[in-house]
């Protein structure tokens, strides 16, 4: 078998088919990290450590992540059915366009991400802070 | 209908910078946490998330912005190139993050064990210091008890010695009668004396205690639970020899734990740094046995008979745990074999009878009543 494999081979199907170079395992990137979000969100759950203020913020930091993910992963195949044409004038900040439709609709909303992800991260600070303030109470 | 395009390159640029920064804030947290407890671990794990945070935030934030710079400023092209190199980092920033926010599993496990652990070492400390309380109780009571036998031991000579003379003088034709009469109240005094101390004797004797059949390698074993960490403190090898089988035997279980433990910490405290300490068990038809050998300093032969009695030590201290030790393998119709030489070390090895009746007159009649079988 490995004979056949190192002098008959095949097609390798290492191809990139869309514009994006690495589009899969930029998308299996948001798959792990979705799920490590999800891992990270049960076992401070399962450790009792959700009585906490600081690590109840780290976890919703952790959700938002989480949401994150799964939004732009969702997101990126959108991006790859929007056409050029739906673009008028794009390379003007101001006076840009786009036409609305369904799909470009749902393209309008995942460029809004930076909401889901300025939340995760504002409850990770939250989080921190909040550790920091318990340490200093004990103290 | 057209929508602005604006919005989402005002919120792409604003947000990756708000994102940047908060990263950085929080890495800076954590950073803080860590310096003020360095030995959290929960701290590390935080400082490894916020910075793998904070490359995620950097490496797309930068990429964002440099992506509007170029594309606003006429050089789309360079961004093209540029690209695909920042996907890259992106996406393994991504598994960065994703990778360490997995390390939590890890430090769950290691969170349990510590968890485990600190449980452990308070039901060790819970063990301990109810062990030295009821040492010390045991040995002070003891101490008393053997020093008030020995001052109702001495006063009875006197007050026999007494009432016989007295006896005498009352048979004697010479004595006046006016005497006798005083001789009289004498004699009673010193028959109240003597009867006192018989009172007293019979007391202390009749402490009732309750002989149970007990496993003595369990009572080994729960003994060193409590004294690992003075093994450890001192860098001693422990040998155990337990013999395969339990060994069952008749026992006050908190009397003979005591005086096992005083005999494996003087092993402790006698021997050299590095060190080792044997403890063996085992039994034959009559008796059962367990032995603790030191290689410590050992001692002459003319000073073992010494390290039984009442208030002697080697150490410059009140010896008074040698003394009950006997007394309880005493107790327990046992007997207590020394076995050292002066820089070889020492042997102890306390015997004790394996069937009830071997020891039955040693037993209060009430404690009998609670057995009813035989070794």
């Amino acid at each position: 078998m490995p004979a056949l494999v190192l002098f008959w081979p095949a097609r390798a199907w290492a191809i990139i088919p869309h514009k994006y170079i690495g589009f899969y395992p930029h998308q299996l990137g948001h798959l792990f990290f979705l799920v490590a979000m999800a891992v990270l969100i049960l076992s401070m759950r399962r450790m009792g450590l959700l009585k906490e203020k600081g690590w109840r913020y780290i976890a919703w930091s952790a959700g938002f992540l989480l949401f994150w993910n799964v939004h732009t992963f969702l997101g990126h195949f959108v991006e790859l059915s929007v056409k050029p044409d739906v673009f008028i004038d794009r390379e003007s900040f101001f006076g840009g366009l786009i036409r609305l439709n369904f799909t470009t609709f749902n393209y309008y909303v995942y460029r809004l991400e930076h909401v889901i992800m300025i939340s995760a991260m504002l409850f990770l600070y939250l989080g921190i802070r909040e550790h920091l303030k318990g340490l200093a109470d004990r103290r | 209908m057209f929508l602005p395009l604006w919005p989402i390159y005002l919120l792409d640029i604003g947000g990756s910078a708000v994102t940047i920064l908060l990263s950085l804030l929080s890495f800076r947290g954590a950073a803080k946490l860590i310096e003020k407890d360095r030995e959290n671990i929960f701290w590390l794990y935080l400082l490894w998330l916020t910075f793998s945070l904070t490359v995620f935030a950097f490496s797309r934030g930068i990429g964002h912005i440099l992506q509007y710079i170029f594309v606003f400023t006429g050089r789309g092209r360079v961004w093209e190139v540029l690209n695909p190199v920042s996907g890259s980092l992106n996406t393994l920033s991504f598994v960065f993050t994703a990778t360490v926010s997995l390390f939590f599993l890890e430090l769950q496990a290691i969170y349990n064990k510590i968890s485990a652990d600190k449980e452990r070492m308070a039901a060790l400390n819970r063990e301990l210091s109810s062990l030295n309380t009821e040492l010390d109780n045991i040995i002070s009571e003891r101490a008393l008890n053997l020093m008030a036998l020995g001052v109702a031991d001495r006063l009875r000579n006197p007050a026999t010695v007494i009432g016989a003379i007295v006896a005498r003088l009352m048979k004697s034709p010479d004595t006046p009668a006016a005497v006798k009469e005083r001789l009289a109240e004498i004699g009673q005094s010193s028959e109240r004396l003597d009867n006192i101390v018989k009172e007293y004797e019979e007391i202390l004797r009749s402490k009732e205690a309750y002989f149970c059949f007990e496993d003595l390698n369990g009572i080994i074993r729960e003994i060193l639970l409590v004294t690992e960490g003075q093994f450890r403190e001192k860098g001693l090898k422990l040998d155990l020899a337990l013999s395969e089988t339990p060994i069952g035997f008749y026992a006050i279980k908190h009397l003979i734990r005591i005086a096992i433990l005083h005999i494996i910490k003087n092993a402790v405290e006698a021997s050299y740094p590095g060190g080792a300490v044997t403890i063996a068990t085992r039994r034959d038809n009559k008796r059962v046995f367990v032995s603790v050998k030191d290689e410590g300093r050992g001692m002459r032969e003319e000073d073992i008979p010494k390290i039984f009695e009442l208030f002697y030590s080697t150490k410059g201290r009140m010896g008074t745990g040698l003394a009950i030790v006997k007394q309880i393998v005493e107790e327990h119709g046992g007997e207590i074999k020394v076995e050292s030489a002066p820089g070889k070390g020492s042997l102890f090895t306390l015997y004790f009878p394996s069937g009830w009746h071997q020891f039955e007159a040693c037993i209060p009649e009430s404690a009998k009543k609670g057995l009813t079988t035989s070794g």
